[in-house]
């Protein structure tokens, strides 16, 4: 068989449901054959067993070809075609609740939670006030960011490519002029944007405003929208079997119906880690260097309807998990050490004495660093790590940028530091004047910024 | 190696079926050279591929020696046979041990149950055909390697049934059980005591056994089986008919015959020998 065996995409939904459908039916018929236990009078009555969580994780792929969008089981060898990673999950677990009926995917309620630190609808007045001179609710981007979202960053006309944008910064309440930017930030205003991102990856991408949806449907024209309605499709029809498969399971009739246990499905989310074009279509080669965003859909039920929400996050935006973990080891091996310690001290001296207080250094304060993929490049990507911290009782920031080889199917070492690509952009007290950003960081929240710009388009 | 050759029949007439189908979508009608492929809309032909491929995938599947692959169903089925299993021999286990422990002041009785299993299994998707998927169970070396895994977390766990259920399971659930009700028996020796039936059914056998004489009801107060069996010859065991009204007797199994050698009646025997003894020692305490 194949490695590479394709599917459609509206295959999905059978596959969901199938996996489902299995849980109830198993459990039934565990039921029934551990029954045969209790019958023997002349033992005392043992236990039967049920099936009581179960959860199911699929990892998937999908690609393009030509119109269609395709689902891949397994992880294909395409050097040359985009393919977006997706992760499905759901549990199926005992529920006292009325069984699921049949649910319709296209009589789903939608709603779009969007990034907690963006002002999706700002008013004419927000505009005029807090936005550079000419900003429109199409050119410019508002960010509410710094303690409680009080201080407000709007970026108009960002333009990755030129590394270029303007931007005005209001810190409680008192409006900085406008500027422009040509590839060099101040530290002050962006410092607190990755803090907002970071508190937004968090979350889990969620906790922002929500807002309703158009509810997509089959044919959709837009294909993030037409994914969006395979996704929430495959919970509906995994719903309805695990429903259906509760109400009609197998032989639990008559005496033994009392040891029927009901299902339902919960906790279904799906990530899809996606790559867009400027007209909100799917990438289609590698060479298109474009910003990844991932769609998080998660789907359940309130008051007997089934309910989508819908998220965005940026992926390559590390606060925690595994793979942050693997680049703070990275960091933290020898040669690496040795190599930060020399790029650091060229900044602050007092900062990087020697490697035990580097590996010190990374040790106490790795755990809050932000670690965010700047630039891909088929296995070796340029990763911006920020680290704020405190040496000596006194704050201090470290900012850098290097090249890391990942490869995720080393379980030993995922993550290595490419060695003698080190860039310290930053090492000292945070200074929020201080222009410690260069154009590979500023591309970066350029593109982050039009990649949130574009998906709030794209998906109502 | 062994395949249902009508299913297989049938599986390669779909492949034909299906062969067909596509060959009609690549052939130009008019002139029946094969089109361009341009010429044929990706939607036309993707599902006709499709159809083709599950049917010889339905097809291979019959064919044995396909490796570790399973249906979802199959698995949990063959995950809670075995839950049962071990159950059961925990049981037995159990059983052992509470004998074990009646001897004894020191061992408190006790029996052993599996509260609950937790598992997580890692499988590979693959089409099973027309019919969905199978799991493919990966083996050690794969799961260090590979990452297109897919994972299965279940907990299967022990619950102790309502009392009421038991009680209903074991009220409903069919089972022999011997007349002992003096009376009732007492009412069926009376119905054959009179018959005047030929001496091959040795009716006054079991009259005078007749606390060694096993009776289960076919309907009760109407008709009933007799079992009755002596030591002394392999062939003295028989199997009776007894209806009450109106009386009749008649041979289920012949006492007193010998049956073909493909009969092994010796367990029967002794089953029967063991529990009649049985039945009339506690006859006999009744008085």
């Amino acid at each position: 068989m194949a490695e590479d065996e394709t599917y459609r995409l509206e295959a999905l939904s059978g596959t969901a449901a199938a996996l489902a459908r299995a849980v109830p039916h198993a459990s039934a018929e565990l039921v029934v054959a551990s029954a045969g236990a209790l019958v023997d009078p002349r033992r005392p009555a043992g236990a039967t067993f049920v099936l009581r969580d179960s959860r199911v994780r699929l990892q998937l792929y999908l690609a393009r070809k030509r119109t269609r969008l395709h689902l891949i089981f397994s992880r294909p060898a395409w050097p040359n075609r985009v393919v977006f990673n997706t992760r499905l999950s759901f549990q199926v677990t005992p529920t006292l609740a009325e069984p699921a009926g049949a649910l319709r995917a296209d009589e789903v309620g939608y709603r779009l939670v969007l990034p907690r630190f963006v002002i999706a609808r700002p008013t004419p007045h927000q505009l005029d006030t807090l936005a550079p001179p000419g900003a429109t609710r199409r050119n410019t981007v508002l960010m509410a960011i710094g303690p409680e979202g009080r201080d407000v960053l709007a970026v108009k006309d960002p333009d990755p490519k030129r590394c270029k944008a303007e931007w005005r910064y209001t810190l409680r309440g008192v409006p900085s002029p406008g500027a422009e930017l040509h590839g060099h930030w101040p530290l002050g205003p962006f410092l607190a944007l990755t803090e907002a991102i970071r508190s937004w990856v968090s979350s889990g991408c969620e906790g922002g405003d929500e807002r309703p949806m158009g509810a997509p449907h089959s044919d959709e024209r837009s294909e993030p929208r037409r994914l969006l309605y395979q996704i929430v499709k495959a919970y509906c029809a995994a719903a309805t079997a695990v429903g259906r498969t509760s109400n009609k399971g197998p032989r639990l009739r008559g005496f033994l119906e009392p040891l029927a246990v009901a299902y339902g499905l919960g906790s279904y989310e799906a990530d899809v880690v996606l790559r867009l074009m400027p007209d909100g279509s799917l990438a289609r080669d590698e060479a298109d260097d474009l910003f990844q965003l991932l769609l998080r859909v998660r789907v359940g039920q309130e008051a007997g309807r089934a309910k989508a929400h819908v998220a965005i996050g940026p992926p390559d935006f590390l606060v925690s998990g595994e793979m942050h973990r693997a680049f703070l080891d990275a960091l933290a091996r020898d040669r690496a050490v040795a190599e930060l310690r020399r790029k650091l001290a060229r900044l602050d001296k007092r900062l990087a004495p020697s490697d035990g207080a580097v590996r010190r250094f990374l040790a106490d304060f790795g755990p809050s660093a932000s670690v965010f993929r700047t630039t891909r490049a088929p296995g070796t990507d340029t990763d911006m790590v920020l680290i704020p911290g405190a040496v000596g009782g006194r704050r201090v920031l470290v900012v850098f940028h290097a090249r890391f080889v990942v490869d995720v199917e080393d379980e030993e070492q995922p993550v290595t530091l490419d060695g003698g690509s080190v860039r310290a952009l930053y090492a000292g007290a945070p200074d929020p004047d201080a222009l410690a950003f260069d154009r590979e960081v500023v591309r970066y929240f350029l593109r982050l910024i039009v990649a949130v710009r574009n998906w709030i388009g794209v998906l109502p | 190696m062994n395949v249902d050759r009508r299913e297989a029949a049938n599986a390669a007439r779909a492949v034909q079926g299906a062969l067909t189908n596509l060959r009609n979508e690549l052939l130009s009608e008019k002139h029946g050279h094969i089109k361009k492929i341009r010429e044929i809309p990706e939607e036309k032909l993707l599902p006709t591929f499709e159809e083709l491929a599950g049917t010889m995938a339905d097809l291979a599947e019959l064919f044995p020696g396909r490796g570790e692959r399973t249906t979802i169903a199959e698995f949990f089925s063959s995950v809670g046979k075995s839950l049962i299993d071990a159950q059961r021999s925990l049981d037995a286990g159990s059983q052992s041990y509470l004998e074990a422990a009646r001897a004894s002041e020191h061992i408190l009785p006790s029996v052993f149950r599996i509260p609950k299993v937790s598992a997580e299994v890692r499988f590979k998707l693959e089409k099973r055909g027309t019919k969905g998927h199978h799991l493919v169970f990966l083996s050690q070396k794969q799961e260090a390697t590979s990452l297109h895994q897919q994972s299965l977390q279940f907990e299967i766990a022990a619950t102790p049934p309502p009392p009421e259920v038991v009680q209903a399971l074991r009220s409903k659930a069919p089972r022999l059980e011997l007349v002992l009700s003096p009376a009732e028996r007492a009412r069926v020796f009376d119905a054959i005591r009179g018959l005047a039936v030929p001496a091959d059914l040795h009716k006054d056998l079991l009259l005078q056994h007749a606390n060694e004489v096993l009776i289960a009801a076919v309907e009760p107060d109407k008709s009933y089986l007799l079992l009755y069996a002596n030591k002394d010859e392999l062939k003295h065991i028989g199997v009776w008919h007894v209806q009450l009204q109106p009386p009749k007797l008649e041979a289920a199994y012949k006492y007193n015959v010998a049956h073909n050698k493909a009969h092994k009646p010796e367990r029967f025997k002794k089953f029967v020998l063991d529990l009649a003894a049985r039945q009339a020692a506690f006859l006999r305490k009744m008085g």
